[in-house]
């Protein structure tokens, strides 16, 4: 199951992402937020940011499609993925996701928020 | 002595100031400057000044006093002349106020102070200690500045003589191999007090009677103090009778060192074979042939490896010395070992070979003799190890030798291919003729797929990592891990496809048959991991399997390049002549052929390549190269190659990956350089 809930606040738009980004969900998450891109909203806001505060875990499919929409949206948005559980951060890290992406901001998430 | 530090913007002020705070005049200190100042106009620096009561001046102040107040009243030759003021250092004799007639006078002699009182009108007298060698006492007060003296008073002066010291002190170092002697030594002054004077200001100095030299420690001291750290081994005391001409200050002086083990040798293995060879090579036409050796001929000698030999530290404690490591003699087919493995002998008649890139294995592969020519009596000669031909190889007919070729005649409409040398004595006539390998597409390869390798084994370990994180859901992989490596490649190994990519592309231009090893590798490549392929991986496993199967490949790959094998022939016609080393032709030069070198073409005797052309691995020498005749002669040139011609002739046309020259007119040394990207850098040609 994924969840999505699209937010404006002035020049950012947050895609806060509440379940999992799998195999199950990718056509999903793709569909939703390469739609995003024929919205208005998506014209005038600057900043893209994915909330995965909520998100439990991911698959190589899931990777693949994130990867995909980075690619696809990254050169016209600025992209920030906040609020990464450490257990995600970690599969980033391993992956190098940091550096492959290093025009987007990947965001751990708090250490209190992670605790709580 | 009482002194201050002042700071302001200016020396004046600093002057003024210190005096100020000391309770003197100005004129009645000295001082020195520790820091500059300087006025910009964004910054400035203060003055720095210590400041100190001018012992000169404060003496003379005092006679002002004790004069106006009590002897004389002022007159008129009462002004002291003010000499020099600025070298005020080196006062003494001479140095002090002019001694007027009327003033009163000291002076030193046999030691006795005489003083001498002022007639009237004239000054008192006044004596003060030049430096810390001498102590003055006044009527038993012990005077430090200038004191007023007059007739009758007791004055006594004591030379302060200095006491000879010499400390030592042991240090050993922290790997317990050197003991030092830390000594610190002054020598001792005895002082006497010489004649001087008459001055009115006398300051009394002192001459150097005797220098005392310390007492050297004793040879039992020293070693007492050894023991007493328990240093008991590579005692060496000899350097201890120079003690007595060391200067004073502090010293280190060797005493005691340990001795270093000594590591033993590691087992070395000498190819008696290969060292006969290498005389041999001094001539040319015997370069690397026929080396055939008798059974029961010793072929290689193993030094075995030595213990070395241990240490001793200052301690006395031993130090283990590393033994050399053993390096095994490995043999295969034709050779014995004898003497616990330490000689290697031929088994049977032979030519012995040593192959292998990091262990080297020696075999000696047997020799096959045709007496007469290759031809329909013979039909074509396959042979496992070397083949010697006394006659010619003759139409249509093919030879081939896991080992050497020898031919002594010529080589006409024939094919000749060995794994090893060729040496043809005569002339290759319409004809090819190959030695080694292709090393030349493989020396291309080879980085391609020792990159591949590092990835293909990082993604494997990656995908491992991944698999073990609790936030990364492994479900989707039941229906196969092709995904996982899909998203890798994707990801963070995108340089897999493209490696790939330029392999196949190699591989496809290169117009040689490649090794069947190479190229199962090269189909399992493109069946896992180039363009979706990747997606319908089942099991990691799979590319555990390929990883393997390149690892092999790479060493395959890396023995061949290693594995130089040269072409020598008479000359060359009409023919394809191909050496993963060396061609070489000794006599008549090369016309309309085609000469293919991974190292050097070397054209020799009439020096001359007129039609076909040439592949350069590193380097060609030829005299001419094309002809008056107009011959159109086409040479490519591997990057880093080099290309010298004497004399050079139109329709000559050069290649590289990269670049491209044509020789328009005739000229003379011709010197071609392509560097490491295939481009051409340096050409010299005269006209």
């Amino acid at each position: 199951m994924l969840e999505m809930k699209v937010n404006r606040d002035e020049n950012t738009l947050t895609v806060v992402m509440k379940g999992v980004l799998d195999i199950s969900t990718v056509d999903d998450f793709k569909k939703t937020v390469l739609g995003l891109q024929n919205q208005q909203e998506f014209q005038e806001t600057k900043n893209l940011v994915f909330d995965f505060s909520r998100l439990k875990f991911i698959d190589s499919t899931g990777m693949g499609a994130l990867a995909t929409v980075i690619r696809k949206i990254g050169d016209r948005k600025c992209i920030q993925v906040k609020n990464i559980p450490p257990d995600i951060y970690e599969v980033f890290e391993i992956l190098g996701v940091m550096e492959i992406f290093d025009n987007c901001n990947f965001e751990p998430m708090s250490k209190e928020a992670s605790n709580s | 002595m009482k002194e201050v530090t002042v700071k302001a913007a200016s020396l004046d002020e600093a002057l003024r100031q210190g005096a100020a705070q000391l309770g003197l005049s100005v004129d009645e200190v000295g001082y020195e400057i520790i820091q500059e100042g300087k006025k910009g106009f964004l910054t400035s620096r203060e003055w720095v000044v210590r400041i100190f009561p001018d012992a000169f001046k404060l003496v003379e102040r005092k006679v002002k006093e004790i004069e106006s107040s009590k002897i004389t009243p002022p007159s008129a030759d009462w002004e002291i002349k003010e000499e020099g003021s600025e070298n005020r250092t080196g006062v003494g004799d001479g140095d002090g106020p002019e001694l007027g007639p009327k003033d009163g006078h000291v002076a030193i002699v046999d030691g006795e102070v005489i003083i001498t009182n002022p007639e009237p009108g004239g000054k008192m007298p006044i004596l003060a200690p030049f430096d810390t060698t001498v102590e003055v006492y006044v009527n038993g007060e012990k005077i430090r500045a200038g004191k007023v003296v007059k007739e009758g008073d007791q004055v006594r002066l004591i030379p302060v003589n200095t006491v000879p010291v010499l400390k030592v002190e042991v240090e050993i170092t922290a790997d317990a191999m050197q003991a030092f002697l830390l000594i610190k030594k002054q020598t001792g002054y005895r002082y006497r007090i010489p004649d001087q004077g008459p001055a009115r200001l006398l300051y009394v100095k002192t001459e150097v009677e005797s220098a005392i030299e310390p007492n050297p420690p004793s040879e039992e001291y020293i070693h007492s103090l050894l023991k007493e750290k328990g240093v008991v081994y590579g005692i060496n005391l000899d350097t201890l009778s120079t003690l007595q001409q060391l200067p004073d200050g502090e010293h280190k002086i060797l005493v005691a060192e340990g001795r270093p083990p000594v590591p033993g040798q590691d087992a070395t293995i000498e190819y008696l074979f290969l060292q006969r060879h290498a005389e041999e090579e001094k001539n040319p036409y015997r370069k690397g042939f026929s080396n055939s050796v008798e059974a029961g001929t010793v072929l290689a000698v193993k030094n075995p490896p030595t213990l070395g030999e241990k240490g001793i530290d200052i301690f006395g404690r031993t130090i283990e010395s590393a033994p050399g490591k053993d390096v095994p003699l490995l043999v295969g087919e034709g050779v014995e070992l004898i003497n616990n493995g330490t000689v290697a002998v031929a088994a049977v008649d032979g030519m012995p070979i040593l192959k292998g890139r990091k262990e080297k294995i020696l075999s000696v592969v047997p020799v096959k003799v045709v007496e007469g020519d290759v031809d329909i009596t013979t039909g074509n000669v396959f042979f496992h190890g070397s083949i010697l031909i006394k006659g010619n190889v003759l139409d249509g007919f093919k030879v081939r030798a896991t080992g050497d070729v020898e031919i002594w005649g010529s080589v006409i409409r024939a094919d000749v291919y060995a794994d090893g040398n060729v040496r043809v004595g005569k002339n290759v006539i319409s004809s090819t003729v190959q030695a080694g390998g292709n090393t030349i597409v493989y020396e291309q390869c080879l980085p391609l797929f020792v990159e591949l390798k590092k990835n293909i084994a990082g993604l494997l370990e990656v995908a491992e990592i991944l698999k073990k994180q609790p936030a990364f859901s492994t479900k989707d992989l039941e229906q196969g891990e092709g995904r996982l490596v899909q998203m890798l490649i994707d990801l963070k190994f995108g340089a897999i496809p493209r490696l790939i990519l330029r392999l196949n592309n190699l591989f496809k231009k290169s117009d040689e048959e490649i090794l069947p090893e190479v190229y199962r590798v090269m189909v399992m490549l493109n069946e896992k991991l180039f363009g979706i392929a990747p997606l319908r991986i089942k099991k990691l496993d799979d590319l555990h399997v390929l990883l393997h199967n390149l690892e092999q490949v790479l060493e395959l790959v890396h023995s061949t390049i290693v594995n130089k094998k040269d072409v020598i022939c008479g000359y060359a016609q009409n023919s394809h002549v191909k050496a993963s080393g060396d061609v070489i032709i000794t006599d008549r030069g090369s016309i309309s052929s085609q000469l293919d070198a991974g190292e050097e073409i070397k054209i020799e005797g009439k020096s001359v390549m007129r039609g076909g052309g040439a592949r350069i691995g590193k380097k060609m020498v030829v005299q001419e190269l094309g002809s008056e005749g107009e011959s159109v002669v086409k040479i490519f040139m591997f990057p880093g190659s080099t290309l010298e011609a004497e004399r050079v002739y139109p329709l000559v046309m050069i290649e590289t990956p990269a670049d491209k020259l044509n020789i328009e007119r005739p000229g003379r040394m011709l010197t071609v350089n392509v560097d490491e990207n295939g481009k051409i850098k340096a050409v010299s040609l005269k006209g």
